[in-house]
């Protein structure tokens, strides 16, 4: 699965660690979800969408793999 | 949404530089020990220095990270997973190695020192993982 958390920060001009800070979660969590180690549960993507007002389906698409 | 996912019950994080304190009782222990101001049987002082050093290095293992989330809580489990894995092979290898070895003085493995690399191979396993993130 790829997302593209790491545009929208880019978007509202936002740290890691304010991210990290919004959906309460810790940096690294944050980073290794940019960088696709890591698949987030439906709270967190949610909770992610919240903060970028936008739908989970705009940040999180699935890939063939998938 | 209400989370319902079950995790494990853990120490606050506040509590860590406390815990890490008591790894001064084994090394205080060690030292009273080399200077004979403790003079005890070697049974009754290999028990206590143990006891004194698993309770900081089991205190550790189920203390919170400072930001307790749902990837170090995978990352936990995982690392549980990998390490019960890892107990079961040891113990397997040592079997066969036992029932193969003709040496008579060969001495099984204590719980002791089997948990006592459990938890090695656990906080190395985890610290691997979460750097790696």
């Amino acid at each position: 699965m790829k997302n593209t958390i790491k545009v929208e920060r880019a978007k509202k001009d936002m740290t890691q660690q304010n991210l990290a800070d919004l959906v309460g979660v810790s940096r690294q969590t944050i980073n290794s979800l940019e960088k696709g180690r890591y698949v987030p549960s439906t709270i967190l993507a949610l909770k992610i969408s919240d903060v970028f007002e936008t739908s989970v389906n705009e940040i999180f698409t699935l890939e063939k793999e998938d | 949404m209400k989370n319902n996912n079950v995790y494990l019950k853990l120490i606050p994080h506040y509590y860590r530089k406390w815990i890490y304190l008591l790894f001064l009782l084994p090394v205080t222990f060690l030292i009273l020990k080399e200077t004979e101001i403790i003079n005890m049987m070697e049974h009754s002082s290999k028990a206590l220095f143990s006891v004194l050093f698993f309770l900081p290095l089991m205190l550790v293992v189920f203390t919170a990270e400072k930001v307790e989330d749902e990837r170090i809580e995978k990352i936990r489990m995982q690392a549980f997973g990998i390490t019960c894995l890892f107990a079961f092979t040891y113990l397997l290898i040592m079997k066969i190695f036992d029932l193969l070895s003709t040496n008579e003085n060969l001495e099984n493995i204590t719980a002791n020192e089997l948990v006592l690399q459990m938890i090695i191979f656990y906080l190395i396993n985890k610290f691997i993982m979460l750097r790696k993130g």
